[in-house]
């Protein structure tokens, strides 16, 4: 089936630990602007908008209020996802396929620098069972990434060569906001925050934000000279209370993965995707997503990671622009990986351009320790 | 037949919120409480495209889609476009001391401006107050750069 919602328009802030030398609305009226230039399009194209930001980050309730004006949603319809950005550009996609919109702006913003990370994480929680005992989106991480790790044997130094590749290859990505190369004793020398987790293996706090313009396939047609198409998108919501989860298992990732794979027309993704953007807090979770999207098998994240597969130059390159890691807010993170995707297939990637990529894959998550999942094949 | 009447209390578990957050004001606050602390002047800001003065001042014209430009002077009087008497108390962030009730609160257009603001009217009985009066702002002797500089608008005979 021909793909029927493409992207014409994307564009990211560079993120930077405090933009606290502007306000919000002004960071997000940049990226809108510059978003809907690449698309060349103005207000009036505009049939809806979808944005996505969290209360609790945000230090307000419903916070998209701040962004009414500067998204252009002032007598437009507007919804908002409190959650992943990628995730809104699944409501975005599905107000094109239900034939409501034509044209549609998906902006995402996250400021880490205004709250205090755990503190916020910390209310993800429940309120009763979880708050008090001081559960956060770290220790919860921690306690993920044991588990994943004693079940397949994998060390500190496998997840800290995570880092080491993330860091190098962020060197070549304008955006990033740590372009500070790493050796495995740094990371391995860094504070530990919560066993086996340490300071060097998680994102650091980062603001910024993101937007892309969605058309269908007529306007898309009409309007873009490059388009990029969503060939396939899966989404999962695994159950949010930690203790019923299989937290190595991933099902909601392979279910998510599966479906946008078999949307696409994948069978072989680590031979036939070119790319992949991956939204990943914590050096392990790079590994463990990795292998619960099929690019290798059960255990082997590590093993293709040191091989080269995942770098740049080898088969399937994952977070050339040096993911997560080197700095994306929390919840704009998979929108900047859907960014990055469609950066790469139409070879506007820079320096951190994977040669002749045509189909890409980006990946982002909602909650804690990979809670929801989506998935979105992206290609020309 | 027995009925059970006496019930067990509900367990209720209380929970504190306390989060905090530093809010960065951005360059159109910043310059909007600069100028009152300053000066005691109210700003507005101008749409070149629409020529509504937005109050408060802010980067967009969210009707036009477009940069907001030239800074002007709105008020200190204005006209009350709605408003209401407050009986419950409300404790006033600034003093950390409940106001005394009623008080009065308003939209007001100040003159010269498009938008309207929100702010305590010194007249607090619904009798008193109608909408299209006229009120001018009263400022305070020390200013620290915060919506509590103007302390109320007063009703002004004209
Ligand atoms: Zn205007």
């Amino acid at each position: 089936m021909n793909p029927q919602v493409a992207i014409i328009g994307t564009s990211q802030t560079k993120f930077e630990a405090d933009k606290g030398y502007e306000d919000i609305p002004e960071t997000v009226f940049k990226v809108v602007q510059q978003a809907m230039a690449e698309a060349d399009i103005d207000r009036d194209d505009l049939d809806s908008i979808v944005t996505s930001s969290v209360d609790l980050w945000d230090g307000r309730t419903a916070s998209n209020q701040m962004l009414t004006d500067v998204v252009g949603s002032i007598m437009k319809p507007e919804s908002r996802v409190a959650g992943d950005g990628l995730g809104a550009v699944f409501q975005g996609m599905l107000a094109i396929l239900a034939g409501a919109s034509e044209i549609t702006l998906v902006v995402s913003q996250c400021r880490g620098s205004l709250g205090v990370h755990n503190e916020i994480s910390n209310w993800v929680f429940d309120p009763i069972y979880q708050q008090p005992l001081g559960l956060d989106y770290l220790s919860a991480g921690a306690l993920q990434a044991n588990h994943y790790m004693n079940q397949f044997g994998i060390s500190q130094e496998d997840c800290a060569r995570v880092v080491i590749k993330n860091r190098r290859d962020a060197q070549n990505n304008p955006y990033a906001q740590v372009v500070k190369e790493a050796t495995v004793e740094e990371v391995m020398g860094s504070l530990m925050w919560a066993y086996p987790i340490k300071e060097m293996d998680a994102a650091p706090v980062s603001d910024g934000a993101c937007a892309v313009v969605l058309a269908s396939r007529h306007k898309a047609k009409a309007l873009s000279k490059e388009p990029v198409w969503i060939l396939g998108a899966g989404s999962c919501l695994d159950s949010h209370y930690l203790g019923d989860r299989d937290l190595t298992g991933g099902d909601a990732l392979i279910r998510a993965s599966n479906a946008a794979y078999g949307m696409a027309g994948i069978s072989d993704p680590l031979k036939e995707l070119d790319v992949a953007e991956v939204s990943a807090a914590f050096s392990y979770q790079e590994l463990l997503w990795t292998e619960l999207m099929g690019f290798c098998n059960r255990g082997e994240g590590a093993r293709i990671l040191k091989e080269g597969q995942t770098s740049l130059g080898g088969s399937l390159p994952v977070n050339p622009s040096g993911g997560m890691i080197v700095g994306n807010p929390v919840t704009v993170a998979g929108l900047t990986r859907l960014v990055e995707a469609v950066l790469q297939v139409r070879g506007k990637a820079g320096d951190r351009q994977v040669r002749g990529a045509s189909r890409a894959l980006s990946h982002g998550t909602t909650g804690c320790c990979g809670q929801g999942q989506y998935v979105m094949i992206v290609g020309n | 037949m027995k009925r059970n009447t006496e019930r067990e209390e509900l367990l209720r578990i209380p929970i504190q919120m306390k989060l905090q957050y530093r809010f960065p004001a951005g360059a159109h606050y910043e310059r909007f409480f600069r100028e009152l602390k300053k000066t005691g002047k109210i700003m507005g800001i101008k749409c070149p495209e629409c020529e509504r003065v937005l109050v408060p001042p802010r980067p967009v014209c969210g009707e036009c889609f477009t940069r907001t430009g030239e800074w002007v002077e709105v008020g200190p009087k204005g006209t009350v476009v709605a408003h209401t008497s407050i009986y419950f108390p409300f404790i006033d962030g600034s003093t950390g001391k409940p106001r005394p009730i009623p008080y009065g609160a308003g939209l007001i257009q100040l003159d010269g401006a498009y938008s309207a603001i929100n702010h305590i009217l010194e007249e607090g009985d619904p009798d008193k107050l109608h909408i299209g009066m006229r009120v001018e702002a009263m400022l305070k002797e020390k200013r620290e750069g915060n919506i509590g500089d103007i302390l109320y608008f007063k009703t002004i005979e004209e």
